[in-house]
């Protein structure tokens, strides 16, 4: 292990000992052990954190209080909130992945619904649309081409 | 009883639960609110909205995903980047020089304290001076005792990222304090 691995180690994961990769605790111990560099620099991460341990944080144990006695809103949840937790369900994300398809598929199934009942003012009694089938099979048969040896 | 005893109590509407949580977790809760946003004011509405969301939200919680703390901790994390965001400024910039009159610095035996008040002043200024996802990143792992991978969960980032921003703040921390009057290391 080279100096600049520890001094990484030292950056990402502190001079706590419990918090060091345990593949390479051994190496670390044996490092600062044996070198003065290295000793040198975990002494420098010591007083950093030292340092940093005395910064002074605020005694919050009236907020305490203060949130107890916040009013509460109520837990009845709208049936929208309810529909949306139904439907993006917490955790198990894979599981439950049928409910959006199948929240999805339901303005699909309305507009089959719809217009397998509704006209919406088509009228298919004419002539022209009885026979729709021929005219696209005379299409699909036409040789486009020709136009380029007639022209 | 346990944290996930209690979630369930909450889910039924039973604010003895609720209470029980409040004190559990509000002590690590505040901390980390006012380490990021550096002001108590903010730290008060904060926490307050953290338990509320905690109140209305509790079915959301998974207790096979994430451990209670690490769930509320992202609460916060998320409430005070919106509160960043809002005010567009952080607050530390704003107000950090009435923030730092106002500190208490606790003592040390075995430092002078006009050393340590100059020290210690150092380093709050760097510290606040550092970009927020350092900030955090620094708050969850040292103070909060996270593991660097509970804490890129908490801020919705990856292990890599997180382990660069605190290696990039405590740089630059080790640095003012190198450049610090009578630093200890100087003394070694």
């Amino acid at each position: 292990m080279t100096i600049e691995e520890l001094e990484n180690i030292f950056e990402n994961c502190g001079t706590n000992p419990t918090r060091w990769p345990a593949n390479r605790k051994a190496e670390i111990e044996r490092l600062i052990a044996l070198d003065q560099q290295a000793m040198k620099l975990e002494q420098e991460f010591r007083n950093l954190e030292k340092s940093l341990n005395q910064l002074y944080v605020p005694d919050f144990s009236e907020l305490e209080q203060v949130v107890l006695n916040q009013n509460l809103p109520p837990r009845t949840d709208s049936f929208f909130e309810k529909f949306l937790n139904w439907l993006f369900p917490a955790g198990n994300n894979f599981k439950n992945l049928w409910r959006p398809a199948a929240a999805a598929c339901i303005p699909l199934i309305f507009g089959a619904t719809l217009g397998n009942n509704f006209a919406f003012g088509i009228d298919i009694s004419l002539e022209e649309n009885e026979y729709w089938e021929d005219q696209l099979i005379i299409l699909a048969l036409y040789d486009y081409s020709e136009e380029f040896f007639y022209d | 009883m346990e944290d996930e005893e209690l979630m369930n109590a909450v889910c039924k509407g039973e604010h003895a639960a609720y209470q029980q949580l409040v004190k559990a977790h509000l002590p690590s809760i505040s901390k980390y609110a006012y380490r990021i946003m550096g002001n108590q004011s903010d730290t008060n509405d904060i926490t307050q909205e953290t338990f509320i969301k905690l109140w209305v939200n509790a079915e959301r919680w998974d207790p096979k995903k994430s451990k209670l703390t690490t769930w509320l901790h992202r609460i916060t994390h998320n409430l005070c980047i919106d509160h960043l965001r809002k005010w567009r400024k952080s607050k530390f910039s704003e107000n950090f020089e009435e923030d730092i009159a106002d500190q208490e610095l606790t003592r040390d035996n075995e430092i002078e304290s006009n050393e340590l008040n100059d020290k210690i002043q150092d380093l709050l200024i760097a510290l606040r001076t550092l970009p927020e996802s350092q900030r955090s990143a620094l708050a969850l792992c040292h103070y909060s005792g996270f593991s660097n991978k509970e804490a890129a969960s908490i801020m919705n980032i990856s292990v890599k990222a997180l382990e660069s921003a605190i290696s990039r703040a405590k740089r630059s921390l080790r640095k003012t304090l190198m450049n610090a009057p009578n630093n200890e290391n100087d003394k070694a």
